[in-house]
């Protein structure tokens, strides 16, 4: 974790409401893994009052081989909104990497990432480390982009690029499958008959992932999910970005002495800090009904 | 010569160990967790103490999700005491801060005054801890927090419980959502405080027009942050007025200016709290700021400017 005083290279719209900012950040960009965020101090003054947070899009060298990197966010708030008026030269203080990303799962064949929205860029730099392995034919790529119409749809070519199949759903049918992007997953793996061997990695809307789970269950497939929350600290002091956990699933898949998940002595639940446990999670860590 | 100005205080004359700082500018209870998290991105050593997040006798999981909400220049939390319990506390924190320069205060909080003298009790001889502050003032927890701090006949009773089971310095921790915070103060002073830090959190709330339901899952929440600055500065100047033990001033602080405002109301000493999450290194930055005046105004101690404006 390192605190960076970033200067901005570009600030581009990449669709209405999208937009793409590219930062010199270069002890970041040597550490940051798929998955992790960076917190973005955005006001001088007291207004926006906190950090906030993004996913590491990508990480580039900028001219003169400085190490750069790119998130892309959209404009919901004060804070983006003044983010989205920043430019060339400006400075940001940011700290990162944060978090805990995606974990590969080099057991499975087919990788499947399945995103929607904003939820995107957070697949990218996965996709980026699969796209080489594919390269190598040592797995199979799938790429799944969602978003409600087709003005909304981000980065279609940069996942494109990668070594991968890439398949788009769009809620209105304007363009690719018609519908939700988990509907179109359901689909495939039932077509392609790859359950048994597949994986799958997902940003997008809390309701995505709640969809997401009776296929993964269904199929018995291991899902990786990046959660996002509101932030005080964005390093695990605050307590703020919890999010509810079955205590089961995360004796199963982590060593609970050296995370910051909290349970009561009696209690199959407890919370886990999306800050740092995450963001992201086994899906079946996480108990969406709350 | 050396004419750097002097920023030692005290803040437990009145006991047989003292509570002595290196300097005025503490980390408040809630903000750093229990040290460590920070420990990466600020010079934690060189602060004048660090609280640690509110501690209960068992592990507490917390109040449902969401938890924050920014609101205009403040933050509305409703953590719940989520904490990993005293003997967690004593295993596995506590170790670490027995070789550490800066002191560390444990926030005690409790449901009952039977669980806030068990937590004490277990806290006695147990190495890498400063002193106790007494929580009193929680305002997100259901049974007891905030109760204790509202009612100066149980405030005292609480104070006199744990100052008659721990043997370290006490410094009671006050809550605004009263009528009149100096009956409060004179109450746990009288009790045994060796000082009194204030102010908690105001009891506050935010709702989801789009939603049609409150922001936070626990309903009502605590706000802090520079929104709550001037109701924090009047009750620390109230109260300053009215005890004789030192008063450590809290809320809203966001700059050395924002510090020196407490000290000159009769603040000893002050905690930085929502400011950090913003700024980590907003503590530091304050201790330099407050040496700086001092150094401009040539003062030579920092207990010189200490409740000018009474």
């Amino acid at each position: 974790m390192i605190r960076e005083k970033s200067i901005i290279q570009g600030n581009e719209q990449l669709a209405p409401g999208f937009w793409k900012m590219r930062l010199v950040a270069p002890e970041i960009a040597a550490t940051v893994k798929p998955g992790q965020f960076i917190n973005v101090k955005i006001a001088q003054c007291k207004a926006p009052l906190f950090r906030r947070p993004f996913t590491v899009f990508r990480c580039l060298d900028l001219d003169k081989d400085r190490p750069g990197i790119e998130v892309v966010y959209e404009v919901v708030g004060r804070g983006t909104r003044m983010m989205s008026a920043m430019g060339k030269g400006d400075e940001l203080d940011i700290i990162g990497p944060l978090g805990r990303g995606f974990k590969r799962r080099d057991d499975k064949r087919v990788h499947i990432l399945v995103g929607s929205g904003v939820g995107l860029p957070a697949l990218f730099m996965l996709g980026e480390e699969l796209s080489l392995a594919a390269g190598r034919g040592e797995l199979e790529l799938v790429i799944m982009l969602d978003a409600k119409t087709k003005e909304r749809l981000i980065l279609e070519e940069e996942f494109g690029s990668l070594n991968g199949k890439t398949l788009v759903s769009i809620h209105d049918g304007a363009y690719g499958y018609h519908g939700y992007v988990t509907e179109m997953l359901r689909a495939y793996i039932a077509e392609e008959d790859i359950a048994a061997d597949c994986a799958i990695y997902a940003c997008g809307p809390e309701l995505m992932f709640k969809a997401l789970v009776p296929i993964c269950s269904q199929y018995n497939i291991p899902a990786q999910i990046c959660m996002e929350r509101n932030m005080g600290c964005g390093i695990g002091a605050c307590l703020s970005c919890v999010c509810r956990v079955d205590k089961k699933a995360v004796m199963k898949h982590r060593d609970v002495r050296s995370s910051h998940v909290q349970f009561e002595d009696a209690g199959s639940s407890g919370y886990a800090l999306v800050c740092c446990d995450g963001p992201v999670f086994n899906i079946d860590e996480v108990i969406f009904d709350e | 010569m050396d004419n750097s100005p002097n920023l030692c205080v005290q803040l437990a004359p009145g006991h047989s160990a003292g509570l002595s700082l290196s300097n005025p500018v503490m980390i408040a209870s809630g903000i750093f967790g229990y040290g460590e998290e920070y420990a990466q991105l600020v010079e934690i050593q060189k602060l004048g103490a660090v609280v640690c997040k509110g501690t209960t006798l068992a592990p507490r999981r917390g109040n449902p999700q969401p938890r924050l909400v920014e609101t205009a220049s403040g933050l509305l939390n409703s953590v719940g005491l989520e904490n990993i319990g005293v003997e967690a506390l004593i295993r596995e924190e506590a170790p670490k801060w027995a070789s550490w320069q800066v002191p560390v205060i444990v926030n005690v909080a409790g449901e009952t005054i039977e669980e806030y003298v068990e937590v004490v009790t277990r806290l006695e001889g147990v190495q890498g801890i400063s002193g106790i502050e007494l929580n009193i003032s929680c305002p997100n927890v259901s049974a007891g927090g905030a109760e204790f701090g509202m009612n100066p006949e149980i405030a005292a009773r609480v104070t006199a419980a744990v100052k008659g089971a721990s043997s370290l310095p006490l410094m009671v921790k006050l809550s605004p959502n009263v009528t009149d915070i100096r009956a409060i103060a004179l109450a746990v002073q009288e009790a045994g405080a060796d000082a009194i830090s204030l102010i908690n959190t105001l009891k506050g709330m935010a709702f989801a027009v789009d939603k049609g339901k409150p922001r936070l899952g626990n309903i009502t929440g605590g706000l802090s942050g520079p929104a709550i600055k001037p109701v924090a500065l009047r009750m620390v100047y109230e109260v300053a007025e009215v005890v004789r033990v030192p008063v450590v001033g809290c809320g809203g602080i966001a700059s050395a200016s924002d510090a020196l405002e407490f000290i000159m109301c009769g603040a000893s000493a002050v905690q930085v709290g929502t400011a950090n999450f913003t700024d980590p290194g907003i503590g530091l930055t304050i201790v330099k700021g407050i040496e700086e005046f001092m150094r401009e105004k040539k003062v030579e101690r920092l207990t010189d400017l200490a409740g000018l404006a009474h």
